[in-house]
């Protein structure tokens, strides 16, 4: 047996275990389904039965949803997935966790391709294959983890090409085209990387100029309906919502300023908004390098994004990293080894541009370099220092198993709760609710815990030649994100009860934080039923008032 | 040499994390941290929490092994050295003690970054000022307070070490790049004393209020 079938063996093995570490509880684990999910399953469900989005948009190129426009590709292949497997939890996250399988594969090309050794290249395989950061996205049904998919065959592909002298350009650019259409920080990533790529290679491409700019030209043809796009009111509405560019200052901080600065200069000079921004963007920017970011706490701020107790990679990747940039930074005159850095500097960028301090879904892109990097360290580690490779085994397990322990035990039972968190509760609340739908003309949904319209479009499965009709967004802001109005007998706006209870014979559902218990008396309302969190917690009730005014 | 020295004094003496904390002396001392050792009932409290929820899905000896005051101390230690390096705290929003928090700024200006990294990039032969950047957090890590700012001054004067090296290197490498950080930091040092003989009075006065209250 050659080396490299053993090495094909092993990478198999990575890939097997990386197929069973993204497809085990998949539909328990995350706790329950979340409002992204939802609609990325519902407007699929759309399109597969009436060709149009859940506002009634033929074939769009943009999924307005609740106000945050998802871009197209992630809703357009859940379609035959969803067909296959129908409209369920699975389907909405078979796909992430099968890309994210692939990805193992084709990492192990670009490691191999940028670190020119198979071990390190295997060694980043595995470490893909049981990373918290890519098991986090990968798992759910989060059109990052598909996206990076795209991303980084895209520039396995570019690397590919400059290698071989008869190799296209063309497929490394559907893969990037791919990646723009199917999440929002690829569009900033994506051509940025692209342009690294381009330039570290530029003697290459300009021998094959002609080649280059065909299949160049090609890409910016697939992409102007993305650029085109760049300029509607739907992206704009996104892009000011989501970055740093569209947020305004308080009215109410400036005016303290100016009083206590007495000076219109002191405050343009200190207190600039462009200064502001840029020192904010910084800040971002370098939490992202945050040791309590990568290795310690993550994003706790998200329930959604972090896992308890834990960074977003494990502590032992801490020296391993530090060991393989020196590695690295020592031959960085190397092309490839330069263009892993870039990466590295590139990847935060999306992220460092919105208002988030710190986001693991937007800097995903950073997970890459940096597991070259912890590779690297580890094969340089094993070469120069086994008996410390030895001693940091057990630290290597009990990370690992820390993590497993953490994922599917610890962090459910702290994140499943409100729309920041899993959402859980409405799977059990749509069943409920189905007793009692007939019994009422009208049954008032509560929206504090966000999104209540499409969690029951979904569990209903409700028929969106039906709904389309009905489909109303209401939006308190442009700023903020939107609910659905209503549909049939629902309605979902915010419960507020001490005006509400007047309001005949109506069915009213909602947290405990909205319909208290204290405040409901016998003569006008009474508890119908009950629905709990997982943890044995209220999640919702179903009140019903008893007043009938003639 | 000479001029090295010079420039940490002037560094330091600007520095805001010690006008912060000068200004604040009367407030801050007596220093009475808690510490992490013994383990305060918090950590106490979660460990069994954690074992308890480990517990009902494993075996309890398993629990036991996985979680127990050696892992859950060696991590808080860990968490407390490495927040040290955060630079969010360091350079951009010090915290939330509003007695040692600089105002509209972290404990160091970001100009000492790239300048402390020079020195590092600088230093690789000359292994002490690694040392030095690694130690200096380490009597941070009994603390219970998280970014608790009295206990990383060690960091701090470090940083400053560094940073004063950086600049003196660069002076001499290459003069352009040190002459546009220099009038960085100049401008951030004014910025700092503008924050803080202008807004940081009234902040400060309003935030000590409401802790009174």
């Amino acid at each position: 047996m050659t080396i490299k079938t053993k090495f094909n063996i092993v990478l198999l093995l990575i890939f097997s275990l990386a197929l069973i570490l993204r497809f085990y509880k998949i539909s328990e684990v995350p706790i329950c389904m979340n409002w992204d999910e939802a609609s990325f399953a519902y407007n699929a469900y759309s399109i597969l039965k009436t060709g149009k989005d859940e506002y009634g948009g033929y074939l769009p190129l943009q999924f307005k949803s609740v106000g945050d426009y998802k871009f197209p590709f992630f809703v357009y292949s859940l379609v035959p997935i969803i067909k296959i497997f129908d409209l369920d939890v699975f389907s909405i996250r078979f796909l992430p966790s099968l890309t994210g399988s692939l990805s193992v594969l084709v990492f192990y090309g670009i490691s191999y391709l940028i670190s020119r050794s198979r071990t390190v290249a295997l060694i980043s395989a595995f470490f893909l294959a049981i990373s918290p950061w890519h098991l986090q996205f990968t798992r759910a049904g989060a059109d990052v983890g598909y996206a990076s998919f795209f991303t980084f065959t895209g520039i396995y592909l570019f690397l590919r090409a400059v290698n071989n002298k008869k190799a296209s350009f063309l497929p490394s650019f559907l893969f990037f085209s791919a990646s723009i259409y199917s999440y929002f920080t690829e569009r900033i990533f994506a051509p940025l990387i692209l342009g690294a790529l381009t330039l570290l290679n530029i003697k290459v491409v300009k021998k094959r100029q002609a080649l280059f700019a065909k299949n160049l030209l090609v890409f910016i043809l697939i992409l102007f309906p993305a650029i085109y796009l760049i300029f509607s009111s739907g992206h704009q509405e996104k892009f000011l919502k989501t970055t740093i560019f569209g947020f305004v200052r308080l009215e109410s901080y400036v005016q303290k300023l100016l009083l206590e600065d007495r000076s219109g200069i002191s405050f343009s000079v200190f207190h600039s908004e462009f200064l502001e921004k840029s020192l904010v963007i910084a800040n971002h920017y370098l939490n992202h390098f945050s040791p309590s970011f990568l290795f310690l706490e993550g994003p706790y701020r998200d329930p959604r994004q972090y896992i308890y107790q834990m960074g977003m990679m494990y502590i032992y990747d801490l020296p391993l990293i530090v060991i393989g940039a020196i590695a690295v930074f020592k031959k960085r005159k190397e092309q490839n080894l330069k263009f892993l850095l870039l990466w590295l500097l590139i990847a935060p960028i999306p992220s460092a541009i919105t208002r988030d301090p710190v986001h693991a879904r937007r800097s995903f892109n950073m997970l890459y370099p940096l597991l070259i990097l912890s590779a690297m360290g580890l094969d340089k580690l094993v070469k120069t220092k086994k008996i410390v490779v030895t001693m940091g085994l057990p630290i290597f397990v009990f990370a690992i198993i820390f993590y497993f322990q953490s994922y599917y035990i610890f962090t459910p039972l702290r994140t499943y709760k409100g729309p920041a968190g899993w959402q859980c509760g409405y799977k059990e609340l749509v069943e409920t609710t189905q007793k009692y739908k007939n019994k009422y003309e009208k049954i008032i949904i509560d929206t504090s815990y966000q999104g209540p319209y499409i969690f029951f479009l979904f569990y209903e499965q409700y028929d969106p030649a039906r709904y389309q009709p009905q489909a109303n967004l209401f939006q308190e802001s442009p700023d903020v994100l939107g609910e659905g109005v209503g549909y049939d007998s629902y309605v979902f706006r915010p419960i507020y009860w001490p005006e509400d209870r007047l309001i005949e014979k109506t069915l009213f559902i909602g947290p405990p934080e909205r319909l208290p218990t204290k405040d409901i008396s016998e003569d006008e309302a009474r508890i119908v039923d009950t629905v709990y969190f997982p943890n044995g917690e209220i999640a919702f009730l179903l009140v019903e008032t008893l007043w009938t005014i003639n | 040499m000479r001029r090295l020295f010079l420039l940490i004094v002037l560094l330091l003496i600007s520095s805001p994390w010690l006008i912060t904390l000068l200004y604040n002396l009367a407030f801050i001392y007596p220093y009475k941290p808690k510490l992490l050792i013994p383990p305060p009932q918090e950590i106490v409290d979660e460990i069994n929490t954690l074992r308890g929820e480990s517990s009902g899905a494993s075996s309890a000896i398993f629990s036991r092994l996985l979680i127990n005051k050696f892992t859950i101390l060696t991590k808080e230690f860990a968490v407390r050295y490495l927040e040290s390096y955060d630079p969010e705290y360091l350079f951009f929003n010090a915290g939330v003690d509003v007695l040692t928090k600089p105002q509209g700024s972290g404990h160091l200006y970001l100009t000492f970054l790239p300048l402390s990294l020079y020195s590092l990039y600088k230093s690789k032969k000359n292994k002490s000022m690694f040392y030095l950047l690694a130690l200096s957090p380490i009597p941070s890590i009994i603390i219970f307070t998280h970014f608790d700012t009295i206990s990383k001054i060690p960091l701090f004067l470090s940083l400053t070490i560094l940073a004063s090296e950086g600049l003196t290197q660069l002076l001499k490498n290459k003069k352009a790049i040190a002459l546009l950080l220099t009038l960085i930091l100049i401008f951030e040092t004014i910025r700092f004393f503008h924050n803080f003989t202008v807004h940081y009075p009234s902040t400060f006065a309003a935030q000590i209020y409401s802790l009174k209250q």
